[in-house]
């Protein structure tokens, strides 16, 4: 099923867009989007030629990502912050237009899709530029003063963030019904290596390489803001270097597509931060535990037979990767703490 | 190799080479998607035998949480070579070959 011709929705653009005429002459489902759908839509909108985004939920969403209409409260502060992303149009939450909620955005030239992205370098530019500019757009992100409304849907300040993602973190895997050795002894050595929380910030909780959009000479916009929330500010930075996002580029630790160097000067001149190399490598251990928890979560979709598919089954499977590396990365963090060295430390 | 593998092994296979080989676009990648589901099955039932879960039936994440087990160093080898394994059930690849050798009995290619 598509939206060209969709009379309910070409009305709404109509109001929305003040525009005389709209008439949606094409649409596509866009790959990727295990927990949104994104619809391409081609419009002619006053007789011009105009493409746009619709973004909905998927059959089944995962619990900590926010609703469409909040996640377009999000994406307009970022916009209005001066971070690179898609132009918001609008946000509907009228089920009685296309069966649930949307939001619509400027459709954004680019490509990307992660592992395409780290492979191929004839798209991005010249990488090191890259990762640099990555790095200032967090910035900005880190740097968003939340309004009235941002204030309300991020609810207060957390003055323990580190805990609270434990504490979600456990909760999740208790939702499941599974019990993960691996997950647990990794989040048990990361509470006791926890970082002293000095800063809470606007954070994106999804950056990294497949949520960002690039075309030949460089990046082009900052998707995904489904899961914004409160964060200590090297969260967002360990997730963008964390290994399980490299795709194929593990030596790249900016992404997999530029050195992680790149992106902390980047970030660094824009937010005026010091990077605190150890602080990262904690938030990358947590990464780990919160992709494998993410996971999990996808393949219990399949599992329930709430949504059969063997993509989300594989999706799932992916946690024993993730909680593998997890425990090591844990292990090598307790012992960098203890003062030992050699993976073997802790047995001895 | 038992007939049960042998079985699974044919059929990526078939999969891999007959199937996603003359395939294009959806088809393809179901073709591969199937592979790799087959292939890890195929993996888990190499593996089934050297299992530490009876090992560690009798741990509980509260205890975990708890402190208990903070200075079981036996508890963290255990669990982190149950978890290489897994990981290598899931994908090969996610093993070093040093790790490999140190983690899977049985041999890297699970025979």
């Amino acid at each position: 099923m598509g939206f060209a011709g969709h009379s309910a929705l070409q009305d709404w653009l109509k109001r929305t867009l003040d525009a005389r005429t709209v008439e949606i002459t094409g649409s596509m489902l866009l790959s990727g989007g295990a927990i949104q759908e994104n619809w391409h839509l081609e419009c002619l909108v006053g007789g011009l030629s105009r493409n746009y985004v619709l973004r909905r939920d998927a059959p089944a969403s995962v619990a900590a990502s926010h609703s469409r209409a909040d996640e377009y409260a999000v994406l307009s502060a970022a916009h209005a912050a001066g971070v690179r992303v898609p132009k918001p149009i609008g946000v509907c939450t009228d089920d009685a237009i296309i069966g649930g909620p949307f939001m619509l955005v400027e459709e954004v030239e680019g490509v990307g899709y992660g592992p395409k992205l780290v492979r191929d370098t004839t798209l991005g530019g010249d990488r090191e530029a890259l990762g640099e500019e990555l790095g200032r757009q967090l910035a900005r992100i880190h740097a968003i003063e939340p309004d009235e409304t941002l204030t309300q849907i991020l609810g207060p300040r957390p003055e323990d963030p580190v805990a609270a993602d434990i504490t979600w973190l456990r909760q999740a895997l208790d939702d499941l019904g599974l019990v993960r050795l691996d997950l647990e002894l990794a989040l048990r050595i990361a509470e006791r290596c926890a970082p002293k929380v000095t800063d809470v910030v606007v954070s994106h909780r999804d950056f990294r390489t497949g949520n960002i959009m690039v075309d030949e000479t460089g990046l082009t916009a900052i998707l995904d803001w489904e899961f914004v929330s409160w964060a200590e500010p090297m969260t967002d930075l360990g997730w963008f270097c964390a290994r399980c996002w490299r795709f194929s580029r593990p030596d790249l630790e900016g992404g997999g597509l530029a050195s992680s160097e790149a992106f902390y000067r980047g970030y660094a001149s824009e937010s005026g931060r010091t990077i605190d190399g150890q602080r990262v490598a904690f938030w990358e251990l947590m990464a780990h535990v919160r992709w494998a928890v993410i996971a999990l979560q996808q393949g219990a979709r399949h599992a329930s037979g709430q949504e059969p598919s063997l993509h989300l089954a594989l999706t799932g499977r992916m946690a024993d990767e993730l909680g593998f590396q997890a425990l090591k990365l844990a292990i090598e963090m307790e012992r960098g703490a203890n003062g030992q060295s050699g993976l073997g430390a802790a047995a001895e | 190799m038992n007939d049960a593998r042998a079985l699974l092994a044919a059929t990526v296979d078939v999969l891999r080479e007959d199937l996603a080989e003359h395939a294009k676009g959806d088809l393809r990648y179901k073709a591969l998607l199937s592979a790799n589901a087959v292939a890890m099955a195929e993996r888990e039932l190499a593996f089934a035998a050297q299992s530490a879960a009876a090992v560690i039936s009798g741990i509980t994440p509260e205890d975990i949480r708890g402190g208990k087990h903070d200075a079981d160093h036996e508890l963290i080898e255990v669990v982190l070579r149950e978890a290489a394994i897994r990981a290598y059930i899931a994908n090969p690849d996610a093993l070093t070959e040093a790790e490999k050798v140190d983690y899977l009995e049985v041999g890297a290619n699970g025979d």
